[in-house]
């Protein structure tokens, strides 16, 4: 049997030995891994806005070709010369980022805004973009990029039969924010099925919680748009 | 070369750590609905399974004896996060893909096993090739039913379409329940009688 001072000081050279490592390999594999979240998050972006891009490259020109990139204030208006990947934490309570999809034949033209969503599930911080009409009333689509709940349960909110029920869906009832009632099971077996189905999708059995939060995350979320929106339609009108 | 190449008979035929001693289990059931989760997953865990024997195997006379289990773990641990690390890095999607089952490598009773049963015992080089042989046998079963399932439940092999279109048109619809973790289980219980009847993981013929 060691004595006690041994095994203490084993124990410590291998905490320090194991950490240096660690630390290493972080540092040396974090701007790679920096490159693919950053890739990733604009891959989320085009595919809730309803593209398929195949490969990094695809991604990265249509990002660059339809894709334009703004942050908004807390009143709704488009702070100029800032990029959404330049919002540093401490402004991300009073700065949005947004994102314009132009059209194909007209870069003028909007076809769908995407924001970003987050929102508390189960485990987890869930992490997502929504896109919506030009008015910002409508679903075009909604992807998750960074989510921690149960996989094959509250995991399938990334799958692609999850995400493509909420396509068409209305956000706002009138000019109400209602958001989007993720429902106990299937939809159209609830009682508020009959006058709320435009805001309503099927959930997922066994990950109530995880559906609670996007409701949440799908009311909140949108709320901070929603002057952006408003004046957008008075200008329009 | 002998001792190895008995090692690789056992890890792969006869003591096979998923068709015979029942280990790592859990992941294999859950990452295999693809052909490429099962190969990434079954790469990851004979790195780890590998280094983690090499290792603790090179410290074995200087382990204290009170703290081992926690040196192991903690060998285990900084291995299973370097390797997530790469993943995360050069394989971004597959990593997405496999989400907390790298993660829990960690928890794989293989790699523990071998630590405590094979590399405590044996000297590095054995203990590595050990590691290697497990590992791989590991990634055998994987590959196996990620494999099966990926065919007959997408349709698919390493996520190129194989099942030819016009059977689709004739009716042909993929099993659903391929896609989920039961049916892994009574895929995972069929391989282990044919390699049983076969004289495998401790069948009629050891």
């Amino acid at each position: 049997m060691q004595s006690n001072r041994y095994t203490i000081a084993f124990a410590f050279t291998v905490c320090v030995i194991l950490s240096v490592l660690l630390s290493a390999t972080y540092m040396s594999l974090k701007d790679r891994q920096e490159l693919n979240r950053k890739l990733d998050r604009q891959k989320n972006i085009l595919i809730a806005a309803g593209f398929s891009p195949e490969n990094a490259d695809d991604v990265g020109k249509l990002f660059l070709t339809r894709v334009k990139p703004m942050v908004l204030s807390l009143g709704g208006n488009v702070v100029l010369g800032k990029l959404p990947e330049q919002i540093i934490s401490e402004e991300s309570q009073n700065l949005f980022p947004l994102f314009r999809i132009s059209k194909a034949d007209n870069e003028e033209e909007t076809e769908s805004f995407v924001y970003p969503i987050e929102g508390k599930g189960l485990w987890s911080t869930m992490y997502g973009y929504l896109a919506v009409d030009p008015n910002g009333k409508i679903v075009k689509g909604i992807t998750f990029y960074k989510q921690g709940e149960t996989p094959g349960l509250g995991g399938e909110i990334e799958k692609e039969w999850f995400r493509k029920n909420f396509i068409g869906k209305k956000l706002y009832d009138g000019d109400k924010l209602v958001g989007i009632n993720v429902a106990k099971g299937k939809a159209r077996d609830q009682a508020a099925y009959k006058t709320k189905s435009q805001h309503m999708v099927d959930g997922i059995s066994g990950a109530t919680l995880t559906c609670n939060g996007i409701t949440k995350m799908l009311k909140i979320n949108p709320k901070k748009y929603g002057l952006f929106f408003r004046q957008l339609r008075r200008i329009e009108l | 070369m002998s001792t190895i190449k008995r090692i690789f008979k056992n890890t792969m035929w006869i003591s096979n750590p998923i068709a015979y001693q029942v280990l790592g289990v859990c992941s294999a059931l859950a990452v295999t609905v693809q052909l490429e989760n099962g190969l990434v997953m079954g790469a990851a865990l004979t790195i780890v399974v590998a280094f983690s024997n090499l290792l603790i195997s090179l410290m074995r006379n200087f382990i204290p004896h009170r703290i081992r289990i926690i040196i192991e773990l903690v060998i285990i641990s900084a291995l299973v996060i370097i390797v997530d690390q790469f993943l995360q890095a050069y394989l971004f999607d597959v990593s997405r893909r496999l989400s907390v089952f790298v993660g829990l490598i960690i928890t794989n009773c293989i790699v523990m096993g071998r630590a405590e049963a094979f590399a405590m015992a044996n000297g590095p080089w054995l203990s590595f090739w050990d590691g290697i042989g497990n590992g791989l046998g590991y990634a055998v079963v994987l590959v196996l039913v990620g494999g099966i399932r990926e065919i007959f439940g997408s349709g698919s092999l390493l996520g190129i379409q194989i099942v030819p279109e016009f059977l689709y048109s004739a009716g042909y619809v993929n099993n659903g329940l391929m896609v989920l973790p039961p049916f892994a289980f009574i895929l995972l219980g069929l391989i282990v009688w044919i390699a049983k009847t076969l004289g495998g993981a401790h069948g009629e013929e050891s």
